[in-house]
């Protein structure tokens, strides 16, 4: 019996039982549809963090002080305006290096008043986090060096403030200092790092800050991010900062003073996440795949016994053991590709639903789609071994003997 | 080329031994045409099934054309049922899935033949049963006779030398049953060695010997000094499609 044959009278079997067979391959279809879906959604996930750490360039490395740590009534320690000289100094490959204040002010526009997030940023700020103009400028070294008092707004705050006026040029009061305002952001999107303003924060210069505020005394930061070129330097930097921050300020009963962090590693911490979700849903899809195979296994062994006189006349025109075999066991593998190719249909629509609402780059692999088929395959097989073993032992006498 | 020896079949029904064949000796020869009688029961088809190498005796020896069909393995006597017997039952055991010419095609298909061989053998044996015009029907939509040369059809496919036929006009009215009878001499005619079951006297008369069968022992064997012709018979039965209702009544009167 070639196979061209035992597939058309699968089919011949298949389109005789209609329903029956759609019941049965249901299992194998949403498993396999389930197992395309994650397939399909995680590498579409996985592209769009992709997508989003190029915006970043994941070569991204922040320190902080560990705030765990400490006690809480343990004076802390800080980085230096010293420190941070010789990270700009001893890093090599760093584009830029930035520090970020933030506290809450009352801030008000004739008489509109409200509290929010004033954050002291640098100029490559807006470049690191991927903040972007709406209106108006950035700030500029001019600013700096002439020691302006001005501000960009998000365009929440802005709204409050201004109202339907036009906030370019006008002054605002900070905690009753004046500034004015030179610029207005774009609405902030959903991604995936921030510098932990939202759409109500203003942003002023941190140098005015400095200066202004503090009053010239020596600088100290709590956090410090910096950028550099490739991941190598990412790597080197750690190495060094970590050397340093310890030989100069010691370890607290063990633990650093202070924590490095590096974009990359939350890029493995979304993998992680990915891959558990991934698991789950995989651990769903196989157990409706063998639920599915039992149901084929058990669909099998009916038609085998329906069938039985089929079978005894078959081995008396001269079947052998091995043709019945062998048509089983296609029977039982067509029906799973079917439910298989139809789940990776299924599978696939709700991927690109899923992609659609999500935005994510809908893309479907051929190494997927022919994974599904393999599992199809091997379930049909696994499960329609045993039914059609049983057929095939059948004594042709007593098979044609049979009444049903 | 059939030699049977001490064959008995013994069926173990609880407490109760059936023995369906009791020591059964038999030589049959190439083209022959051999009748088995006997009553409802007395062991014919249980015979048949074992010279057909569908069921296998509990004792005795049976040799097939020089070798001993004990000793063969199920593939072997798949191949012997493939290509060297036919066979023909009361039921037609047709697949009803599929048309005539599927069915026909069958045994080709087990015997590995190519698409074009298998074309060219399936009209070749529904041409000789004259049914060229019905190769796209399903059993279903056939009659009785037809099916019955479905079947045949189906038996000669592969060219067997010999037809086993298990009361292949029990079934069918007299008049087919003759047609199907004239087609069987036919084939014999041709050089095929037919075995034939059935309990009918007027049958069985169309063979060149009859085999009286009871209680799973021969109690007879004898030669038909002169065959019936089943075409002759068959032509002289009325045809009320073709004669007329008067003389249809005077050709049986
Ligand atoms: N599979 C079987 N199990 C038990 N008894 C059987 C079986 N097949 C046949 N027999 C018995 O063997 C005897 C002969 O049966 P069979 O060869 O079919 O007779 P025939 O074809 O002459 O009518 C009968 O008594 C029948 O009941
Ligand atoms: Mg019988």
């Amino acid at each position: 019996m070639n196979i061209t044959e035992g597939l058309r009278q699968s089919l011949d079997v298949i389109r005789g039982n209609k329903v029956r067979s759609f019941l049965t391959m249901l299992g194998i279809n949403f498993g396999v549809g389930c197992l395309i879906a994650i397939s399909v959604v995680g590498l579409a996930f996985r592209d769009s963090v992709n997508s989003e750490m190029g915006r970043y360039g994941s070569t991204l490395l922040w320190v902080q002080t560990n705030w765990r740590a400490y006690a809480s009534n343990e004076s802390r320690i800080y980085m230096s305006g010293r420190d941070k000289k010789y990270f700009e100094s001893a890093l090599p490959g760093m584009i830029s290096i930035e520090s970020i204040f933030d506290a809450n002010y009352t801030v008000s526009y004739q008489g509109n008043t409200t509290k929010t997030t004033v954050m002291g940023v640098e100029p490559a700020h807006f470049d690191m986090f991927s903040v972007h103009m709406e209106q108006g400028r950035l700030f500029m070294d001019d600013d700096l060096i002439n020691k302006r008092a001005v501000c960009i707004l998000r365009p929440d705050i802005a709204a409050t403030l201004f109202e339907d006026e036009d906030p370019l040029g006008k002054m605002i009061t900070i905690n009753d200092r004046n500034f004015k305002v030179i610029g207005i952001t774009e609405r902030m999107g959903q991604g995936f790092i921030s510098d932990g303003s939202d759409n109500n924060t203003i942003f002023v210069s941190q140098d005015y800050v400095a200066t202004r505020i503090w009053g010239g005394r020596d600088i100290r930061y709590w956090f410090l991010i910096m950028k550099f070129d490739i991941l190598e330097n990412v790597d080197l930097a750690q190495e060094r900062i970590t050397h340093y921050l310890n030989s100069k300020y010691g370890k607290l009963r063990g633990e650093e003073r202070f924590q490095i962090e590096r974009l990359d590693t939350y890029v493995g911490m979304v993998d992680k996440i990915l891959n558990i979700i991934t698991v789950l849903v995989l651990v769903i899809a196989i157990i409706s795949i063998v639920v599915g195979g039992l149901g084929i296994m058990n669909i099998m062994l009916v038609a085998v016994t329906e069938r039985t006189r089929e079978i005894g006349i078959r081995m008396a025109i001269g079947a052998t053991s091995r043709d019945i075999l062998v048509q089983f066991v296609i029977e039982s593998i067509s029906l799973c590709l079917l439910g298989g190719g139809t789940g990776i249909i299924f599978g696939a629509s709700l991927a690109a639903i899923a992609c659609a609402i999500l935005k994510w780059k809908f893309m479907i692999s051929l190494s997927i789609v022919l994974g599904a088929l393999f599992i199809s395959t091997s379930i049909g097989l696994i499960f329609g071994i045993y039914p059609s073993y049983k057929a095939s032992k059948l004594m042709p006498i007593e098979a044609l003997r049979s009444e049903v | 080329m059939i030699s049977l020896k001490g064959i008995r079949k013994i069926y173990q029904m609880g407490e109760i031994e059936v023995k369906a064949l009791d020591g059964v000796d038999l030589e049959i020869e190439e083209h022959e045409f051999v009748c088995i009688m006997g009553a409802s029961g007395s062991g014919k088809s249980t015979l048949m099934n074992i010279i057909g190498c569908l069921d296998r005796p509990s004792e005795g020896s049976y040799t097939l054309d020089g070798s001993d069909v004990s000793s063969l393995t199920s593939r072997e006597l798949a191949d012997i049922r493939n290509r060297k017997v036919g066979f023909v039952f009361q039921t037609f055991n047709l697949l009803p899935r599929m048309t005539a010419h599927r069915n026909v095609e069958l045994p080709l298909i087990y015997a590995g033949n190519n698409d074009k061989e298998r074309k060219k053998k399936t009209a070749l044996a529904l041409e000789k049963v004259e049914l060229s015009d019905r190769a796209k029907h399903k059993p279903n939509e056939m009659s009785g006779g037809q099916r019955q040369r479905v079947a045949i059809a189906r038996a000669l496919v592969n060219d067997p030398s010999i037809i086993f036929a298990d009361e292949p006009t029990g079934n069918l009215d007299s008049r087919t049953g003759l047609a199907i009878m004239a087609l069987f001499q036919k084939l014999h005619r041709e050089g095929a060695t037919i075995v034939m079951v059935t309990h009918e006297m007027d049958i069985a008369l169309h063979a060149q010997r009859i085999i009286h069968l009871k209680d799973g022992k021969i109690i007879g064997d004898e030669r038909v000094k002169k065959s019936r012709d089943a075409e002759a018979e068959f032509l002289a039965v009325a045809d009320l499609d073709h004669d007329n209702l008067s003389d249809a009544i005077s050709k049986h009167e």
